[in-house]
């Protein structure tokens, strides 16, 4: 019977042992559950592109997540009565917790990186539209022009990376295009706001062009060379605007033959051609070189600004073959064919043609305040 | 008698846990899907197959568990979870085999547009060869040739990034500079014809 009591005591501690272990497993399994919520947790903000829009925090979740993984092996390797899962809980918890941090910043990111996406494009866009409706017919270097090659093709990558929701890369090409954009413009604004220097004069010219047309009942040409138009006025006022196209080199006032610029002044038609007589459909013969253009153009030769050898040139016409879409004259005004019919009717020998650089002033152009 | 019974007792328990408690972690195992997945990774599965790539890991994670589970307790069995690093190891060789077949996909498709930018720089080249010869026409297709030659320079460009990065950005790059290009040869299309047509009344 003695010997039976010795067991007893054996049996209760074995018995303590095996609920403690019951105690510790259950922990153990419980532990199981919330890990596999951590995890779940996680790869919910990858899908919810944590890892790209909130790298940072998702890497922190990630690192959480090992922690617990590291602490539970180690409570493991321990003897199951001393295995204490407290810190796997807490770091489990805070595996949740930057998760959903990470999901909720990688939704805050994106939508900053959208509106910076939109901000940025919308930049480029209005650059671009200034490029191609204002500064696209400016003369400009090859450099310039490949530059504009260039922002159109980062501005098209940008918009496919957007489209593939990689907004981070989208903005940086846009940020390149815009560098582009910005460089090519600010060469022909320079360029543009030195040729405005003589509006005055061109404005002095307008009115007294129209002025005169009121006054001697008269009809009168007038050229707008920036905005591509030429006016028809009829006793003082406007009758009619055509579209025009000049020579490749249009935004100087033409210095000597064959610099393919058009010139700029007050002119007369001198001769009207048409039935074989011009290769342009039909010509208005204006009679460039006046006076004023022979005076300039010799100042120009004894100071050097030409080559000694160079002649004055002359056959500046207003004539048809235009509607191209391009300048390309070598100085004269081209009109579509049907243009020219009406303006070769609406005109005689003698009426006055004033060419001038623009007849709006360069802030009607650019509204944007650089 | 009853000494013998006690020590039968004790003898089985001690057998039950070495045959059953003592079971070793299937550490081979382990370490081949960890290879396994690893060699996916290095392949470019995160990049061109990320969700076939993030259940793998995820089916990983979820076996490390349960062995770290099972690890805890006494009576060991780890039969499940060795066959679960199997199959993530014949995994891993398929979405390999799916990544690498994207990646030729990718590469097939970069190739293409590469040869298409190339045939529309020719075709913008002839096209340029085609226009009127005299001065008016020239000066009009000058500032285009200076496109042309713009897109030759990226072209050239993404020859030497394409294999570097990654084929979505390398594909990306070609069709923009497919579409500038394409756009090119619209343009000079459109301005040659208004220069040949004469008959404009």
């Amino acid at each position: 019977m003695k010997k039976y009591i010795l067991f007893i005591p054996i049996f209760l501690i074995l018995l303590v042992l095996f609920f403690i272990y019951q105690k510790k497993s259950n922990e153990n399994d419980a532990l199981l559950e919330q890990i596999a919520i951590v995890r779940k947790q996680i790869v919910e903000s990858r899908n919810n592109n944590a890892h790209s829009f909130a790298p940072l925090d998702y890497k922190k979740a990630l690192a959480a997540y090992d922690s617990t993984m590291f602490f539970w092996n180690i409570e493991n390797e321990k003897f199951f009565i001393v295995r204490d899962y407290s810190l796997c809980h807490q770091w489990a918890d805070k595996a949740v917790d930057l998760a959903g941090e990470a999901s909720l910043k990688s939704d805050n990111n994106l939508g900053n990186l959208r509106a910076e996406f939109q901000q940025t494009k919308l930049r480029v866009e209005n650059e671009l539209e200034l490029h191609q409706l204002f500064y696209n017919k400016i003369p400009q270097p090859e450099s310039i022009r490949k530059s504009f090659t260039k922002t159109s093709i980062l501005y098209r990558e940008a918009l496919l990376l957007s489209e593939n929701n990689d907004h981070q890369k989208s903005i940086e090409k846009l940020n390149a295009a815009l560098l582009y954009l910005l460089k090519s413009n600010q060469y022909c604004h320079d360029k543009v706001k030195a040729y405005f220097a003589d509006f005055q004069a061109w404005s002095n010219l307008v009115e007294e062009g129209i002025s005169n047309s009121k006054k001697q009942k008269v009809t009168c040409v007038i050229v707008d060379k920036f905005g591509r138009n030429c006016f028809l006025y009829k006793n003082g006022v406007l009758v009619k605007s055509y579209d025009i196209e000049l020579g490749e080199n249009w935004m100087v006032n033409k210095k000597y033959q064959g610099d393919l610029a058009t010139p700029e002044g007050k002119y007369r038609i001198v001769d009207k051609k048409q039935n074989g007589r011009t290769k342009f459909y039909k010509a208005l013969l204006i009679d460039y070189p006046n006076e004023n253009d022979k005076e300039r153009f010799e100042k120009n030769r004894l100071n050097g600004s030409i080559p000694a050898r160079k002649k004055i040139g002359g056959l500046i016409e207003l004539h048809g073959h235009g509607g191209k879409g391009a300048d390309w004259t070598q100085g004269c005004v081209a009109l579509s064919d049907s243009d020219m019919d009406d303006l070769y009717a609406r005109v005689v020998i003698g009426t006055p043609v004033i060419i001038v650089g623009s007849v709006k002033p360069l802030n009607f152009y650019i509204k944007i305040n650089r | 008698m009853k000494k013998s019974f006690f020590s039968t007792v004790v003898l089985m328990a001690m057998a039950m846990l070495i045959f059953t408690g003592c079971a070793k972690l299937p550490q081979a195992e382990i370490d081949s899907a960890n290879a396994a997945i690893e060699s996916t990774r290095a392949a470019g599965a995160d990049v061109y197959v990320p969700e076939a790539f993030v259940a793998l890991t995820d089916s990983m994670a979820s076996v490390m568990e349960s062995i770290t589970s099972k690890d805890s307790k006494m009576f060991k069995n780890f039969k499940q979870e060795t066959e679960k690093l199997l199959s993530i190891v014949s995994q891993s060789a398929e979405v390999k085999a799916l990544t690498e077949a994207k990646v030729a996909e990718l590469k097939e498709q970069v190739d293409q547009m590469m040869l298409a930018i190339s045939g529309n720089i020719d075709a913008a080249k002839a096209l340029i060869g085609q226009a009127p010869k005299g001065k008016e026409g020239n000066t009009a297709l000058l500032a285009i040739k200076a496109d042309v030659t713009a897109i030759e320079t990226s072209l050239g460009e993404l020859k030497t990034v394409a294999g570097t990065e990654n084929y979505f950005t390398t594909l990306d790059k070609a069709k923009a500079i497919d579409a500038q290009i394409t756009s090119i040869k619209t343009e000079l299309e459109e301005v040659i014809s208004k220069f040949n047509s004469r008959n404009r009344k």
